[in-house]
């Protein structure tokens, strides 16, 4: 198995996360509902397929590690996904944050990194599993944000919304620290120290304060929906950048 | 509330404003020094030429002492007050979260001011180092099974080559010795990711290495030789923190 299996299973993968946003936008709701599971088989197919070919899960490199991405932001999407059709409306805008995040492994080199050595170190695969999984977690918190801006939206159904939002906020804080505390115990048996003065340290600083940020609004920005919401999605924006471009 | 914000924005913008500095060319190496000796060492080195990390590092200073008076006055006023009037877990678990966090911090700073670091340190076969309070490091021998060429490319392309069918990292290993006043403290082995330990003293092997002149046969090793008073205490702690805000989200999680 080579890796154009990889290749032709993300092009599977892309095909029906973009039918699945085009059920949304033709509201064909019902059609979504049994639509998202064949994406979910083969973004999860992804992963296997990278084990397969690659012999590690995916680590580092952004064409399997996005996938992988995807495929947890599908199987939270379905968590909240279900035949109330209101519930259904309020989740179905992250369609085009999953078809945004498939889009985006184009920009990259379409091959699984080498089975470096380090690669069946069990801090290592998770210091990278859990980062992956935060990462997806905060995606799936700024859809909701920004899925609480629809119009016509009941005060409290939008209520829920937020207070999803800020869970996931929150989880994914939690699993970003595990994936640190793994990164952190990695390098010292590698090294002999927790952490280094780097680019990487600083940024990985940076994404576990930003995710802080919706926590510590100070109390003016609280009385407004849209002020505290705007100021709790803006870092997860930039975290979701930051693990795109810069990372 | 407001000044823990700012606070928060101003520390995000210095860690950017390090990336930025760490990224350059002219500042890498002196992060690079920074990482490779304890903080409070590479100070007294670099007192004497004003850098601009060194200036980004006294800000780095100012900003986390201005959030630790923060919290010190914010968990008085209101989450000690919270906590004891409400009497809930949930102002306990934000009351206890926010002390770990503290307490990481200053293992943090523990472990840039005590103890020693020295880094980088290669030796070949029969070669000794010589450190602190009268110790000494011997590279006894070096057992290696694979491909030597490899150790004699660049860092980047050794990488490339070092993959899980080429390079057997359980099976390579160094013999090393640690003295004291030229009486041996402790022998034994070290492995890549499997450091050699004598009460806090750890011994790791960065990676195998072939000198670029001469003709060796065995490789040497790099080694990086640490003394943290607080690995233990800030690995345990930092689990504790991990716990306690996972529970505080387990607690939280329904809306009230």
């Amino acid at each position: 198995m080579d890796t154009t299996v990889l290749i032709i299973n993300y092009f599977i993968s892309l095909a029906l996360i973009f039918m699945n946003a085009l059920f949304v936008v033709l509201r064909k709701y019902s059609v979504l509902k049994w639509f998202k599971y064949p994406a979910l088989i083969s973004s999860g197919a992804s992963i296997v397929l990278t084990f397969l070919v690659a012999g590690h899960l995916p680590i580092y490199n952004k064409f399997t590690s996005l996938q992988e991405v995807v495929f947890i932001l599908i199987v939270l999407t379905s968590i909240y996904t279900n035949t109330n059709k209101v519930k259904v409306q309020n989740i179905n805008t992250m369609w085009f944050f999953i078809l945004f995040v498939q889009l985006y492994v184009i920009t990259q080199q379409m091959e699984p990194n080498n089975n470096y050595y380090m690669y069946d170190n069990l801090f290592v695969v998770l210091f990278f599993q859990f980062r992956l999984i935060s990462m997806a977690m905060f995606i799936f918190a700024l859809g909701n944000y920004i899925g609480a801006f629809k119009k016509h939206l009941h005060q409290d159904r939008r209520a829920d919304i937020l207070h999803r939002a800020r869970n996931y906020t929150l989880l994914g804080a939690v699993v970003y620290l595990a994936g640190e505390f793994s990164g952190s115990f990695w390098l010292y048996l590698w090294y002999g120290d927790s952490w280094h003065w780097s680019k990487g340290f600083f940024l990985a600083s940076i994404m576990f304060l930003l995710s802080m940020i919706s926590g510590h609004l100070p109390p003016r920005y609280l009385s407004g929906w849209k002020i505290k919401t705007i100021l709790s999605s803006s870092p997860l924006m930039l975290i979701t950048l930051i693990y795109l471009i810069a990372h | 509330m407001r000044f823990a914000f700012w606070l928060l924005i101003t520390i995000i913008i210095w860690f950017f404003m390090g990336v930025i500095l760490a990224k350059s060319d002219t500042y890498y190496n002196d992060f690079k020094s920074m990482s490779n000796m304890l903080t409070i060492d590479w100070l007294e080195n670099e007192a004497i030429n004003i850098s601009l990390v060194l200036i980004w590092f006294l800000g780095l200073c100012l900003i986390a002492f201005l959030l630790a008076i923060n919290f010190i006055f914010c968990s008085w006023n209101n989450l000690l007050k919270i906590s004891l009037n409400r009497k809930n877990i949930r102002a306990f678990l934000l009351l206890s979260l926010h002390f770990m966090f503290v307490i990481i911090m200053a293992f943090h700073l523990g472990a840039m001011i005590f103890g020693f670091k020295y880094s980088d340190i290669e030796l070949m076969p029969g070669d000794s180092y010589s450190f602190e309070n009268q110790y000494s490091v011997k590279l006894d021998s070096v057992h290696y099974t694979d491909d030597t060429s490899v150790l004699k490319l660049k860092f980047k392309e050794m990488r490339d080559h070092q993959t899980k069918d080429k390079f057997h990292y359980q099976d390579n290993y160094a013999r090393i010795s640690l003295y004291q006043n030229e009486e041996l403290l402790e022998d034994g082995i070290m492995k890549m990711l499997m450091p050699f330990h004598y009460e806090n003293i750890r011994i790791s092997m960065i990676q195998f290495y072939l000198p670029k002149k001469g003709n060796f046969q065995t490789p040497g090793v790099k080694i990086n030789i640490v003394k943290d008073l607080f690995a233990e205490a800030f690995f345990i702690s930092y689990a504790i923190e991990i716990v306690l805000l996972l529970s505080f989200v387990i607690f939280t999680w329904r809306k009230r």
